[in-house]
């Protein structure tokens, strides 16, 4: 310890100046920090008004849709985790690398956040004994309801390991399953909340054509047109299925998603703006790189205006300019809007950052499939692509972070995101001067759990796709 | 089919921008027959091999490929690329696939062959390489003369007529350079139409029944290995052969 101290810290003089001064300084602050947060700032707003940042003006009979769908979500993400280890030490095994698996505390460097912001929230929401200041009135008894939070959210961690566990043990046959299973608890999570109807019926669609396309890939027939008039078929076949499962058999009603707000709103429309992106974008990067002359040039006009606009702006005229492109005498809601216009102004930056990943893959790789009688078409996606994605994770996540950020200037178009939640707060009566910058700490705090939680994740995911690449 | 040459060139120019790569090329190479290219850097040799399988495009002339002519027609030079194998100096491996997924991959796609075939077909052409315990690896994982043998091998999995070598061996170790001139001549000796862009002068003595000459974008000599080596006839040859050996 004293040697480490020495070779690192002290082992010269203007290291030993730097330590001492940075020490000081860090002391410093976190005195300050300390004493704000556990003393002199004034969280009442926040826990006054902790359902109306969480999920904003979302009908309070109806919280337990949300509750719901925070069970099924983590039921899913603990299944994906299982069968994502499993998967993982599967490969490794094939190859003859080694594999390890993460240790607890390797999974809690990165995801601590997470859990940071669940027992803040828990520490908010229970009235604990004396909890209001430290020094002040103690509430004498806990009313069993009070208890609820945390019932709740011990139970959704339980749900997720114990999932996990099981996913784990699912043999590499049947990880398929698992897969299916979670994007199913995925699926219903959303529909939970919003309810089943209009083009819902597409998700299930959606599953069962690829379950359809799985199974029939799976029998390998060596008669192509056979092979590709069965996946027609069972993607035609899961489709109805699904129209009538959805439309007639399990219709529920739910709340709309123009209605939904708060910070729940905020991570909503930046993964189905995440969602949405990532498609376009890929095609805008591919067309960018096209030896077509009309589609080269429509791409890079589409880019290149796109990223020359402050994304403020877009949500501005969001009315008018999808009305352009997207004439309908049925007006949108002006949250489905602003989520196109998201997804579009996501699409022109994620294609600049994929067209540089393309530009890194070396010209033999194609050669190389070329040479093997690739058609253009399966050397992009099989080849090409692949190499591309893996080298621009980084900043792919990067991108989806400041998604993630920027949804918060749907508060300039009225939407009651968590900053426009945190507005409304103020405007009571009791709360119009004091903790004005509390809030926003804790408003900060929450995007700053998320955002971090997805960086430490895409570093972890471009170690683990460098395997082979050396 | 004898008589009738695997690849034929008549009056090949190819151009990139102004400077001309190849001028007038004439050149048949029969079925079966081995082929050696020789030549200074430069010389035209490179873009001579990669363009009978359309890796660079010609600009006039007639080039024919197991009796189809190449030409901008995406179907000739489809069946042109399924019945050509080529081997390059940096190997091209896909490293984010495993060498079985590697080699399966052409046939699978390509040929539409049912998996568990494919990987039967992968199994004994990695043993015919030498390397059969290597399919679950990626390529990161081997030396470069293991890779340039399952290079190899993959190239053999479409099951090609025609075998192109770019400069084999240049990116190579010297003590790997043996393991895949075995290779290429184990190959040889079943019969394989082969052309070669090479440096290895044991192999074309050894294997070659034909040496081609480049320079500057001309074949200057064509000739038996023996003749080219003992008596080149073309003064460029000799400075050349006299500058390598």
């Amino acid at each position: 310890m004293s040697y480490w101290l020495r070779k690192n810290l002290f082992n010269r003089w203007y290291n030993s100046v730097l330590t001492v001064l940075l020490a000081v300084l860090a002391g410093y602050l976190s005195f300050y920090a300390i004493r704000y947060v556990f003393f002199t700032a004034e969280w009442k707003p926040v826990r006054a008004n902790l359902t109306l940042f969480m999920i904003g003006t979302f009908p309070r009979a109806e919280q337990w849709r949300v509750i719901v769908q925070i069970l099924l979500m983590c039921g899913s993400f603990g299944l994906f985790w299982g069968a994502s280890i499993t998967s993982a030490r599967d490969r490794a095994e094939r190859a003859g690398l080694p594999y390890r698996l993460e240790t607890g505390w390797e999974t809690f460097k990165r995801w601590w956040p997470l859990l940071l912001l669940l027992a803040v929230l828990l520490l908010i929401a229970i009235p604990f004994v004396g909890y209001a200041r430290l020094l002040g009135p103690a509430v004498p008894v806990l009313a069993a309801g009070d208890m609820l939070p945390l019932v709740f959210a011990l139970s959704a961690v339980a749900l997720m390991l114990a999932l996990r566990y099981i996913a784990k043990r699912i043999p590499g046959k049947f990880r398929i399953g698992i897969w299916i299973l979670g994007t199913l608890s995925l699926i219903a999570s959303w529909q939970v909340v919003s309810g089943t109807g209009g083009y819902d019926w597409l998700w299930g669609a959606g599953l069962l054509g690829f379950i359809a396309v799985y199974a029939v890939r799976q029998k390998d027939l060596s008669r192509k047109r056979l092979s590709l008039v069965l996946q027609v078929a069972g993607v035609a076949v899961g489709a109805t299925i699904s129209w009538v499962v959805y439309r007639n058999l399990l219709s529920f009603g739910g709340i709309e998603w123009d209605k939904w707000s708060g910070f729940h709103l905020n991570l909503t429309a930046a993964a189905i703006s995440t969602i949405a992106a990532f498609p376009l974008g890929l095609l805008l990067a591919l067309g960018r790189r096209s030896n077509l002359p009309a589609v080269k040039w429509l791409s890079v006009t589409y880019i290149e205006l796109i990223r020359g606009v402050p994304l403020i702006g877009l949500l501005f005229v969001a009315n008018s300019l999808l009305g352009f492109f997207w004439p309908s005498d049925t007006p949108r809601s002006q949250l489905t809007r602003a989520v196109v216009i998201m997804s579009l102004f996501t699409a022109a930056y994620l294609a600049e950052i994929i067209r540089g990943g393309l530009a890194s893959v070396p010209l033999g790789q194609r050669e190389g499939g070329q040479s093997v009688g690739l058609t253009p078409l399966q050397n992009t996606s099989l080849i090409i692509m692949p190499q591309a994605l893996r080298s621009v994770i980084p900043a792919i996540v990067g991108q989806f972070i400041s998604l993630l950020k920027d949804s918060s200037l749907l508060s300039t178009i009225a939407i009651i995101e968590i900053i426009q939640a945190r507005e409304n707060a103020h405007a009571q009566a009791e709360f119009t001067t004091i903790g004005i910058a509390e809030t926003l700490v804790f408003v900060a705090f929450a995007f700053w759990c998320f955002a971090f939680v997805m960086s430490r994740e895409s570093q972890r995911l471009e170690g683990r796709l460098g395997i082979g690449r050396r | 089919m004898s008589g009738m040459p695997m690849i034929e060139f008549e009056g090949v120019n190819t151009f990139f921008g102004k400077f001309q790569a190849l001028k007038d090329i004439h050149m048949s190479v029969a079925e079966q027959e081995v082929v050696v290219v020789l030549g200074p850097s430069g010389s035209g040799k490179s873009t001579l091999i990669r363009c009978i399988n359309r890796l660079e495009r010609h600009t006039s002339g007639r080039l024919t490929v197991d009796g189809v002519t190449l030409s901008d027609d995406v179907r000739a030079i489809r069946h042109v690329r399924r019945n050509t194998g080529m081997v390059f100096q940096q190997f091209n491996l896909f490293p984010h696939l495993t060498v079985m997924d590697n080699i399966t991959l052409g046939p699978r796609q390509v040929r539409r062959m049912p998996k568990a075939e494919a990987e039967d077909l992968a199994v004994s052409l990695l043993e015919r390489v030498h390397i059969p315990e290597q399919a679950r690896k990626y390529p990161g994982q081997l030396s470069g003369g293991q890779q340039q043998r399952v290079a190899i091998a993959r190239s053999l999995a479409m099951e090609p007529k025609v075998m192109l070598f770019d400069e084999p061996t240049s990116a190579l170790d010297p003590e790997m350079i043996k393991e895949v001139l075995d290779v290429m001549k184990e190959l040889a000796t079943t019969g394989m139409t082969i052309v070669a862009v090479t440096h290895e002068m044991g192999f074309a003595r050894e294997v070659a029944q034909r040496v081609v000459f480049m320079d500057e974008g001309e074949i200057v000599e064509t000739n038996t290995p023996d003749e080219f080596f003992e008596n080149p006839r073309e003064d460029r040859a000799k400075l050349f052969l006299s500058q390598i050996l």
